[in-house]
């Protein structure tokens, strides 16, 4: 008996056991409370969900034992992994192809549905919690119903086993690589669960904000892998593919930004149901379509509808999925009508300078960019649909940077204000007070901008990062010196006080600053790159922007354990100063066919970065093929980036009067009387 | 007597703020438009200036993703920037290139489609539906600010409870309400 | 405190008035995401075709092509012979199992007023893999490379790719795939001379 027949079993038995935790949960929930079977079901349908969670681990357990062993006689193994490549990325080998990812996504769905029933242990929320396990273990059989009847098994045997395997493609083998997927998986399963409780409130008609509390860390979890997920593609896509940016608007790329820019609506317009009881339906709305978003998400990559890069082989895949995004919007849209009336707003708006108001225009706007990012995603398909082949177009970076450019400029303008305006109404005196600093730095960055640029839009986002960054300083700074003047504290002890009292606002205005630099980021090197390339003799120099770019002379290498290598040593200079030597280079990757791989070389500093590949030799080995890129502010977006996580990190974990309620509750510590 | 509730409904703040962040925004949205609408390729600039501005608008013709020319080392990439630079010095226009490489290519070999015919519906679908979106929202925002002031009504807290008390109070529900089971 | 007088403010109307409002304003909003599913699943119901023929007949464009071995070739000199165009490179594998056929069927069909024309392209022209894949294959017809970007000019995505014209000079085919067997490339042929 091989780890292949227990994992072929395991994942089979899983697709019962799933089925049966779902129907058991729906009878369960359904059946009238007096019946005195209910409890039971109830019971036996949460061990089932426990028990396909264990299933769904031998399975995919047994898969990654067979890659760590280098079981070529399984297909799967043979096309993803191979002797050579070091033994992290036989790991990472389980969701290279289609079905290892499925069995990914498949253990995640299961390990977060686990973790559900342990929040909720005890009773809590023990209305919502059937139809939550209904929905979770409904989209769970679906999964594993693909994995064990649709695709290509990952248990396929070749007799006889080949001796060893076609492995990884060599740029995916990267540490990035070992992250980067993960955590997309993390984020994109994790919005299930808001939604699962989502629409157990619609079907138990507890539409109170019970569900958004009991939901609040979940969003905030998909929300942070799904972001860190991004930053770490851009940062592979920028480092390793050798093209100059971190952001294609590739259909992956896409689809995975949409759901996390309802995500962050969503994150923001339960504030506003919590704090003040409105936009109970757009709420719903927004939860559904960030999940559908999710799903998606995983259709485009797998079924081969969009060309990508990124895209599994098709495989069949496209009809049981687009059935599925249809029942489930059309089912989840049913519901939120059916129970309209219930969703009734309690308050209502007090003032439009509020921040409730900025909530909604935030939400507005992102919604608006996520829609725009859709329908260019979209629109090749559709026009090929209704035009033919002959019709088909491509919808690239120029489309989405001219839309959604100005629409992000206008949402970092409301996320400086949004924080400092206070809830209900802002009088004109607390607005200017509030308001002026921030806008003055704003001005004074926008005035420098353009002195330095000369470019407008430039100048303008200049103006607006400074604003962001500016408001949140203002924040930092108002609240210490309020914590310091109350407590004596020094600052360094005062601001980790203030942090710790309340992180999800503090860990949230971190992530605002962070969004900040990121944007000065991308605006620098969007809008302010300078891009040139030229096929040039040894010796010789060209220009790019500033500086002189002369490749030198040619270095044949060898890289081990990969091949052979040749590195051009290219100096920089400028004003006839040497700025740089740069060694970018082509490898030979024997293992993949004698495939050549270029491998940049970078000089990064704050300011700008210089980026060069080398594209081509001549095969006299006196001309050079350079594409150089001098990209400024790059080193914003990963240091924004860093911030961003810290921040997110922060609002997830518990803040002190949190912390000190559990242990109350728990019976550690007495009440104390404030 | 009758209720007079506009009196007891706070004070909207005055137009002029809003007319002041409305121009704001406007501005913003201009600004930033004009800087990035204009369509590249103009007859000014260098040879390499030219052929990078009409390279960002025209797709690898080799590559899955959608890459511009600039930034693909596909070698149809190289070709096709030769390509341009070969029309640029015979003196064609950058509009001209353009539809060379469409009748050759099909209209996929645009980084964005025209702005023309059924394509134009990719450019007007976004902005139709983000000032609908607009105005719906602040249509809404007025009829919410119109409402007048109601009491709420009895047994819903003004106040939520909100924050470790909340928890505390949620969790004996919980138990009480799972014990009567 | 209770309020009397009015049981309905001015412009909110009943509760269950502002339900129905709502309800029918929810199915401006149902249609067109209905419509987009619909479109999906026809997108995955019918994946796109390869077309070996994606561009309608258009004049080929006339290039001077310098020929590996010295010399040149001027397209419109070769006016009414029927002319098969292919771009190739040294490291494209199917360019390798392609050659064969094609060096096969250029014997055949030489004296018949039909001229094989191959473009290298892709790569530098004066490497030695270059020089050793014209030798191993014992490629006869005219051969040159690419220096003008005609891959370009004349459409192609990758290699091989072949171009069938006509003795007017119109494209009468683009084929983007390489040839398997012979019988399809003489069908092709003959096409294009009728």
């Amino acid at each position: 008996m091989t780890e292949a027949d227990i994992g072929q079993v395991a994942g089979l038995l899983a697709l019962v056991c799933a089925a049966y935790a779902c129907i058991g949960s729906v009878i369960g929930a359904g059946l009238p409370k007096r019946w005195n079977r209910r409890p039971a079901l109830l019971r036996s349908a949460s061990r089932a969900v426990v028990a396909t969670g264990i299933l769904v681990a031998v399975s995919t357990g047994a898969l990654l034992y067979a890659l760590w062993t280098h079981d070529f006689s399984l297909k799967y193994v043979a096309d993803y992994s191979n002797l050579e490549v070091a033994p992290a990325f036989d790991i990472s080998s389980l969701w290279a192809g289609q079905a290892g990812s499925l069995m990914f996504w498949c253990l995640l769905l299961n390990a977060y549905a686990i973790v559900a029933l342990w929040q909720n242990r005890g009773g809590r929320n023990s209305e919502l919690m059937p139809w939550v396990m209904a929905a979770l273990m409904g989209y769970q059989t679906f999964f594993l119903f693909l994995i064990n009847a649709v695709v290509e098994s990952p248990w396929l045997r070749y007799d006889p086993a080949p001796s060893d395997g076609q492995g990884l493609m060599p740029l995916l083998q990267h540490p990035t690589m070992l992250i980067h997927p993960p955590s997309l998986y993390l984020g994109y399963v994790a919005f299930s669960v808001p939604f699962a409780f989502a629409i157990a409130a619609l079907i138990t008609g507890r539409v109170d904000d019970e569900w958004t509390r009991t939901t609040r860390r979940w969003t905030l979890l998909a929300w942070f892998f799904l972001g860190c997920g991004l930053l770490l593609g851009g940062n592979w896509a920028y480092n390793e593919l050798g093209w100059g940016g971190y952001w294609a608007w590739d259909p992956v790329e896409n689809v995975a930004l949409m759901p996390f820019l309802t995500g962050t609506a969503f994150l923001h317009s339960i504030m506003i149901q919590q704090q003040r009881g409105m936009l109970k339906v757009w709420n719903m709305v927004l939860i559904i379509t960030t999940f559908a978003l999710t799903l998606f998400g995983t259709f485009m990559n797998r079924s081969g509808v969009a060309s990508s890069v990124h895209s599994f082989e098709g495989s069949g895949l496209g009809v049981p999925f687009v059935i599925l995004i249809g029942v489930t919007v059309a089912l989840s849209f049913a519901l939120v009508y059916y129970r309209l009336p219930g969703l009734a707003a309690v308050n209502r708006l007090d003032s439009y300078l509020s921040r409730e108001s900025a909530f909604l225009f935030n939400n507005l706007l992102l919604v608006g960019i996520a829609f725009a990012v859709f329908w260019g995603t979209i629109f090749p398909i559709l026009s090929e649909v209704l035009r033919g082949p002959a019709g088909k177009v491509t919808v690239g970076a120029p489309f989405f940077d001219k839309v959604t450019g100005p629409l992000f400029l206008v949402l970092l303008l409301f996320m400086a204000a949004g924080p400092l305006l206070p809830w209900r109404r802002a009088s004109r005196e607390s607005l200017r007070r509030n308001l002026l600093r921030p806008l003055g730095v704003g001005a004074a960055a926008g005035v420098m901008g353009l002195v330095l640029t000369r470019n407008v839009a430039a100048s303008l986002s200049f103006a607006v990062c400074a604003m962001v960054v500016a408001s949140v300083v203002v924040e930092f700074y108002r609240g210490t010196r309020a914590k310091r003047r109350a407590t004596g504290f020094t600052w360094p002890r005062a601001l980790v006080h203030l942090v710790d009292s309340n992180h999800g606002r503090y860990g949230g205005y971190l992530v605002h600053l962070g969004v900040g630099l990121v944007a000065l980021g991308v605006t620098g090197s969007t809008l302010l790159k300078v891009d040139s390339q030229a096929l040039v003799r040894l010796g010789q120099s060209f220009s790019a922007g500033a500086y002189r770019v002369q490749p030198l002379h040619l270095l044949q290498e060898q890289v081990p354990g990969v091949g052979p290598a040749v590195t051009a040593v290219v100096r920089v200079t400028r004003d006839g100063q040497q700025v740089a030597v740069l060694r970018p280079r082509l490898v030979q990757y024997q293992s993949q066919g004698g495939q050549w791989i270029a491998q940049i070389a970078l000089r990064s500093t704050p300011l700008q970065d210089i980026y060069v590949t080398l594209s081509q030799t001549s095969s006299s080995q006196k001309e050079v093929r350079l594409h150089v890129l001098v990209n400024p502010l790059v080193w914003w977006i990963w240091c924004g980036g860093i911030v961003v996580i810290l921040g997110g990190l922060i609002a997830f974990t518990p803040s002190l009067p949190e912390r000190r309620a559990a242990l109350v509750l728990a019976g550690a510590v007495p009440v104390v009387a404030r | 007597m009758t209720a007079q509730p506009s009196r007891h409904w706070p004070r909207r703040v005055a137009p002029p703020i809003v007319a002041g962040a409305l121009a704001l925004l406007a501005a913003v949205l201009i600004g930033a438009w004009a800087g990035v609408v204009a369509l590249p390729g103009g007859s000014s600039g260098s040879l390499d200036a030219r052929v990078n501005a009409i390279g960002a608008t025209v797709r690898c013709p080799a590559c899955p993703e959608p890459i511009s020319v600039n930034d693909s080392q596909n070698p149809k990439a190289w070709d096709m920037r030769q390509y341009i630079r070969d029309r640029l010095q015979q003196g064609a226009s950058a509009g001209q290139i353009r539809q060379e490489l469409v009748a050759r290519y099909g209209a996929s070999i645009l980084l964005a489609p025209p702005q023309q015919g059924f394509d134009a519906l990719v450019w007007l679908v976004p902005l139709v539906a983000v000032v609908l979106a607009g105005a719906i929202a602040l249509l809404t925002v007025r009829r919410w600010l119109q409402r007048t002031g109601t009491e709420p009504p009895l047994g819903v807290p003004v106040a939520p409870i909100e924050g470790p008390e909340h928890q505390i109070y949620q969790d004996r529900l919980d138990r009480e309400l799972a014990a009567r089971e | 405190m209770a309020r009397d007088g009015d049981e309905t403010t001015p412009d909110e109307g009943s509760l269950a008035d502002r339900g129905a409002r709502r309800r029918s304003r929810a199915w401006l909003f149902m249609l067109p995401l209905g419509a987009l599913i619909a479109v999906l699943a026809i997108a995955v119901a019918n994946p796109t075709q390869d077309s070996t023929a994606t561009v309608p007949r258009q004049q080929a464009p006339d290039f001077t092509l310098p020929l590996f071995g010295g010399g040149t070739l001027h397209l419109n000199a070769l006016r009414g012979k029927t002319v098969v165009l292919n771009f190739w490179a040294s490291w494209c594998q199917p360019c390798v199992q392609e050659a064969p056929i094609l060096e096969r069927q250029w014997l055949a069909w030489k004296n018949k007023g039909v001229v094989f024309v191959g473009i290298d392209t892709g790569e530098d022209p004066h490497s030695d893999a270059v020089r050793q894949f014209l030798r191993q294959y014992n490629v006869t017809y005219p051969n040159g490379w690419d220096a003008s970007a005609l891959d370009i000019q004349y459409g192609t995505t990758g290699q091989p790719e072949t171009f069938f014209i006509t003795p007017k000079g119109m494209i009468a085919r683009h084929v983007a795939l390489p040839f398997t067997d012979d019988q399809t490339l003489s069908r092709y042929i003959q096409e294009a001379r009728a």
